[in-house]
């Protein structure tokens, strides 16, 4: 392979360093509108009257626009596959609000200055109703969403949005016959991206009258979807630009600002753009969906697993973005870890709240699941007697191996029948266990003192895209010096998957990958794609442009047998040149005869991948933690990772991928609290008061790739974008056990709560 | 975000104190770091980066920092590699990023006493005057205990003296204001002790540094003490609760440096 | 007001507010390396140089900056240290979003002109520069490599 496990440099990375305009705020026209939202102050109320006409009147000021300028048209902010798992319980604008942040009207303006002043002379009438703030009390409260028109929700009375449940054998007879039974509950936070570009869109109206929209986002053609329901315009009467994205997480996998910028334009004919400030993007874009997992494991003597038993209650805030899907995902890209088991139940419920919506974000769900899963087994292995490692040995799936899950549950359906082709596993276990010196570590009891440290482990599996749902698309054109233009859906949104793509194409057609230029995406040049979300880009996307480029070279060969005037079989394309019997032409000789003088034809190439099968990648995780007795301070010190994510197309990006993805489980489990006050206002609005991590905050990282080679995927690649974030709160919470015997549950793991059951250990 | 109407760099501290004292609506600016913070419409802004106050200097055991001086400036400041053992210099060099190091003032940092400044809690246990132009000169001691001042902090002299100090601090992650941040100086049988971040302002405590000239040596005795008289509060770092703990924790860790 | 910058060796005039920040007038001026992340002074990723040293722009005025030399990645685009340094970048792929990138270079490129050789000094000056996507290894990996420093 030429080309692909090659760690060549990012195609955007030179551009993107050196600080050109590539990002939506760069590209702005100067003259846009500026946009802003007033939003609601309470967490639950309805607006009674809403007088906008000072506002309107003050100079300056282009367009208010309420609830009554909006049709009342139901919808998801969700970026999914169509029709959407998630219900449509949300209206552009709504006399409800149903969170602090809430959308109530929009101001556009001539300036920022002008249009905050516009918010402040909107009077609004509240009528303030009783907020719920306590998801395990939600179905208990009155409804969040009493209105009539929403669809897709489970039971709009009892604030349930989704609910899930699936068995195979029975649980209660298998746990019976167990030797061994643990029960683990956790609960996890409502975890925010802190992707370093806020979320950003402006519109314009081009010449032709079309509403153009760029915008910040992880899913283009979804946008373009949704805008045409909402603001009720033909579809082909939209076009949606994906610029350079500043990292997104999932958090622009759904339309935020793009809905009221694009109103704008369409009411005052003007460009207007829309960027959301810090506080916006903590308070009204979306978090992680915090859940409270029950997990149940049994065993027999030896510690061979017999059932799992899982339950979940997932908040989703105020609208059920993401909420079935992610609920399933906790259990559908876990519980087939262990696959060999005779029962295995699966049920939860998500709730609505008066608190930010929940949606996807990286580990969609999977990172809750695990680390309930993988808590509970160390629990099990602790009770038996055994290493953690061997338990998990002793149970983990293996390649040729398949498990019912993968049928039963899909993502807000059912799912695809799967026998693992590629899982190497085990040697992640092997490997990782020997690099990080673990037998000897974890035998070796903790020395006394006030600053103790631990071991802990735990292993993760994700997939690679959603089988059946997701699909991607390319269009690779031959230009008439012979390079190739490889237009794609797929979104960049700075994880490198141009450069991979461009790899995958310049493999294939065996040229340099400078010959082939990426360019992604935009819903007028570019062919569908479902997005970049759930690991899918270089998977889906990519056999999608491997199979254009097989298709292009079929083309050459074509093209150059009538040129050469001899059959298809006697002519060879090697990247370079086309071979005849007789003659042979440099690609870009031929590409210029081709659309200059002989046989004039324009060669294109387009093809589609959906996945029949999301081969899950896989990994281990090794980690070492150092924890003060004294002040239940928690700082890492190592972490070792070994992933099996196939053939790694670009290994460089595909490591940076797992260190990244890492810091943010990190994140998770030590540092990032989410906290509301008694009113539902979400306190940790900055990022002065979120902290994410920083360098110094994270110990040493090491990333290993064990290779496997996934037959189903392009040059042997599954996906690596999530799995990472997966594994740190459970091996971080296994290792604060195996240093002082603490179990903690909920995340994250602030030095205040681990004093707090040390406290509770030592008998206080 | 805060607004403001007029921007002004007067060449003097004189016409600053002017300026100043003239318009109830008008702010010192130093580095302008914390501005952020402020949602305020300022009517004049007064720039003091022209008043010639960006200077360190040492003399007849005395070290002068000029208001304008950045908290960079002292971390590289030669003075400060050696002077307390290099510990000013240490302590200021964990406060926040580097990047807003080089740009918020001694002045700013002093003068707004800001509660998560570790850097006041070293200062509140040296011998440190704060110089006002017109005030003219006020202990630090007296100075945290004050209502604002509506005057120019022009600078602040360190006296060097072998005072024995412990800096310690608590953050949840490096890049962020301290939990809690403690300093206890010693000089034979005198202590003095500061708590800061908690989360406001550094305090000097009264009772414990008694007990321990007084010979008490009991740890539990003084750790008690000292939680017992200092005021803390819950934000979004940490409770009230935990803070006293973590007081009590680093309290012990400082008397065991300078005991 | 009227002011007048110098911004990578050229002085530029315009037309801001007192509380215009020196963010907001370096992308008036068309230098968008120079980025937004959080307007709270905790992300370093509208770091720019005044006279060489690091500062965040999203929180000094623009009127505060006269008088002094500010710069850009723009300003650097053919300077040696700076190409090396992103090369290196680019080659441990250690620009993802890149939304960090300039800052971080900014950053990097005034320690080099300081000449810190310890790794942990380094790693100190740097934890204002917050990355979101990189974990931060893969820029250690470049900028050791960058500053001449071992393990
Ligand atoms: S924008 Fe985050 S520090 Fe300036
Ligand atoms: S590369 Fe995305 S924030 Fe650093």
């Amino acid at each position: 392979m030429k080309y692909v496990k090659r760690s060549i440099k990012k195609v955007d990375g030179y551009g993107i360093l050196s600080g050109k305009p590539a990002y939506t705020d760069d590209l702005a026209p100067r003259n846009s509108l500026i946009v802003k939202l007033l939003r609601s102050p309470y967490a639950f109320a309805r607006v009674r009257k809403i007088d906008t006409s000072e506002a309107r009147s003050l100079e300056g000021v282009e367009c208010v626009l309420t609830h009554e300028d909006f049709p009342r048209i139901p919808f998801t902010r969700a970026g999914q596959g169509y029709p959407e798992p998630s219900p449509y319980d949300k209206f552009a604008l709504d006399s409800y609000v149903r969170y602090v942040g809430d959308e109530v009207a929009v101001v556009a303006a001539k300036d920022e200055q002008t249009a905050e002043k516009a918010l402040k002379l909107i009077e609004v009438d509240y009528e303030v109703l009783n907020p719920v703030l306590d998801f395990e009390f939600s179905e208990k409260s009155p409804p969040i969403h009493p209105e009539d028109g929403i669809s897709g929700v489970e039971n709009q009375q009892n604030n349930v949005c989704s609910a899930y449940e699936m068995d195979i054998g029975n649980i209660e007879e298998e746990l019976k016959k167990c030797a061994h039974v643990v029960k683990h509950r956790v609960y996890t936070q409502a975890q925010a991206h802190v992707m370093m570009e806020p979320h950003a869109a402006f519109s314009y109206i081009d010449y032709q009258g079309r509403l153009v929209v760029v915008t910040s986002s992880q899913v283009p053609f979804h946008i373009r979807r949704i805008l045409s329901r909402v603001l009720d315009i033909p579809l082909r009467n939209i076009r949606v630009v994906k610029p350079r994205i500043g990292g997104g997480f999932g958090g622009k996998q759904a339309v935020h600002g793009e809905i009221y910028a694009a109103a704008v334009t369409l009411k005052t004919g003007k460009p207007s753009k829309i960027i959301y400030s810090r506080k916006e993007v903590f308070e009204s874009s979306y978090t992680r969906h915090p859940m409270r997992i029950d997990v149940t494991l049994g065993s027999d003597e030896k510690g061979v697993l017999k059932a799992i038993d899982m339950e979940i209650l997932s908040d989703t805030g105020a609208y059920g973005e993401h909420a079935l899907t992610t609920l399933m995902v906790a259990g559908s890209k876990n519980l087939p870890l262990y696959n060999r088991v005779n029962a295995v139940r699966f049920k939860g419920k998500v709730v609505y709240t008066n608190h930010t919506p929940a949606g996807a974000y990286r580990g969609y769900g999977a990172v809750q699941g695990n680390f309930a899963l993988e808590s509970a087994m160390d629990i099990l292995a602790s009770k038996l007697g055994l290493d953690p490692v061997k338990l998990r040995q002793l149970n983990m799936i293996r390649e040729g191996e398949t498990s019912p899950i993968f049928k039963i549950m899909g993502e807000g359906r059912e799912g695809a029948e799967m026998t693992i082709k590629s899982c190497k596993l085990e040697q992640c276990v092997e490997l990782g266990k020997r690099i990080f010196g673990w037998s000897e570590k974890f035998s070796k009891r903790p020395e006394s003192g006030t600053k103790v440290r631990g071991v802990g482990m735990a292993i993760a599996m994700q997939g690679s895209g959603i089988a059946k749902i997701d699909m991607g698309s390319a269009i690779l054109k031959l230009n008439d010096d012979g390079s190739f233009n490889l237009l794609v859906g797929a979104t960049d949104l700075g994880t490198g998957s141009d450069t991979i793509l461009a790899q995958i194409a310049a493999e294939t057609l065996n040229v340099p990958v400078k010959k082939v230029v990426p360019y992604s995406s935009d819903t007028d040049l570019t062919p569908f794609d479902t997005g970049a979300y759930a690991s899918s880009t270089t998977y889906v996307s990519g056999n999608a442009v491997k199979r254009a480029a097989e298709k292009m070279k079929h083309l050459i060969v074509q093209h150059g047998s009538k040129l050469f005037n001899c059959s298809e079989e006697e002519v060879v394309f090697n990247g370079e040149e086309i071979i005849g019997p007789e003659q042979r032409l440099p690609l870009s000789e031929f590409a210029t005869k081709l659309y200059y003088s002989e046989n004039q034809t324009q060669l294109c190439s387009t093809a589609s991948f959906v996945g029949d099968e999301a081969p899950p990648p896989y990994m281990s995780a090794f980690c070492e933690i150092e924890l003060d007795t004294e002040t239940g301070k928690i700082t890492p010190v190592r972490y070792v990772a070994v992933v099996d994510c196939g053939v790694p197309i670009n290994p460089n990006l595909a490591r940076v991928q797992v260190e990244g993805a890492l810091v943010q489980g990190i994140g998770m489990a030590l540092y990032e609290e989410v906290k509301y006050d008694s009113k539902g206002r979400l306190m940790t609005n900055s990022m002065m008061n979120y902290r994410i991590p920083s360098r110094l905050d994270i110990g040493d990282i090491e990333v290993h790739f064990v290779e496997s080679y996934e037959p189903t995927g392009p040059y042997g690649a599954k996906s690596v974008a999530e799995i990472g974030i997966d594994t740190p709160p459970a091996a971080i919470s296994n290792a604060v056990y195996n240093a002082v015997g603490i179990r903690l549950h909920d995340l994250p793991f602030t030095p205040e709560k681990v004093l707090k059951a040390l406290r509770v250990k030592e008998g206080f | 975000m805060f607004k403001a109407v007029d921007y002004v760099r007067p060449k003097s501290i004189g016409e600053a104190h002017d300026l100043f004292v003239s318009n109830t609506n008008s702010q010192i600016l130093g580095g302008g770091t914390y501005l952020y913070l402020s949602k305020r419409t300022i009517q004049l802004l007064i720039d003091l980066q022209e008043t010639s106050l960006k200077y360190i200097s040492q003399k007849d055991g005395k070290i002068r920092i000029g208001a304008m001086s950045t908290l960079s400036d002292v971390e590289e400041s030669d003075i400060f590699k050696n002077a307390f053992n290099g510990l000013v210099k240490k302590v200021v060099s964990d406060i926040w990023s580097y990047q807003l190091r080089n740009a918020a003032t001694v002045g700013g940092t002093v003068y707004s006493r800001l509660g998560f400044s570790e850097f006041l809690t070293l200062l509140a246990v040296l011998d440190v005057d704060v110089v006002f132009h017109n005030t003219g000169v006020i202990s630090i001691k007296d100075f945290l205990k004050m209502p604002p001042l509506r005057d120019i902090l022009k600078e602040i002299v360190i006296t060097e003296n072998d005072l024995k100090v412990s800096f310690q601090v608590f953050k949840r992650t490096h890049f962020d204001f301290p939990v809690l941040s403690l300093a206890v100086a010693r000089c034979d049988d005198e202590f003095r002790i500061a708590v800061g971040s908690r989360p406001g302002c550094a305090l000097l405590a009264k009772d414990t540094p008694k007990l321990l000239s007084e010979g008490c040596r009991d740890l539990k005795t003084v750790c008690d003490s000292l939680i017992r008289e200092i005021p803390f509060a819950d934000d979004l770092r940490a409770s009230s609760e935990y803070r006293r703990h973590v007081c009590g924790v680093l309290f012990k860790r400082a008397l065991s440096e300078v005991l | 007001m009227k002011i007048t910058l110098t911004v990578n060796g050229r002085k530029e005039n315009l037309e801001v507010e007192p509380s215009t920040t020196l963010l907001e007038a370096l992308r008036m001026l068309g230098l968008y390396s120079v980025r937004k992340g959080c307007d709270t002074a905790s992300c370093g990723v509208c770091t720019v140089l005044m006279d060489s040293k690091p500062i965040l722009s999203c929180c000094s005025l623009a009127v505060q900056a006269q008088g002094h030399s500010i710069t850009t990645v723009e300003g650097l685009e053919k300077d040696k240290d700076f190409e090396e340094i992103r090369k290196n970048l680019l080659l441990e792929g250690a620009d993802q979003c890149g939304y960090c990138g300039p800052s971080l270079l900014l950053t990097v490129y005034s320690l080099k002109k300081r000449n810190i050789k310890s790794l942990q000094e380094i790693q100190k000056y740097l934890v204002g520069n917050l990355c979101r996507c990189t974990g931060y290894h893969s820029q250690l990996r470049a900028i050791k490599e960058f500053m001449e420093v071992g393990e």
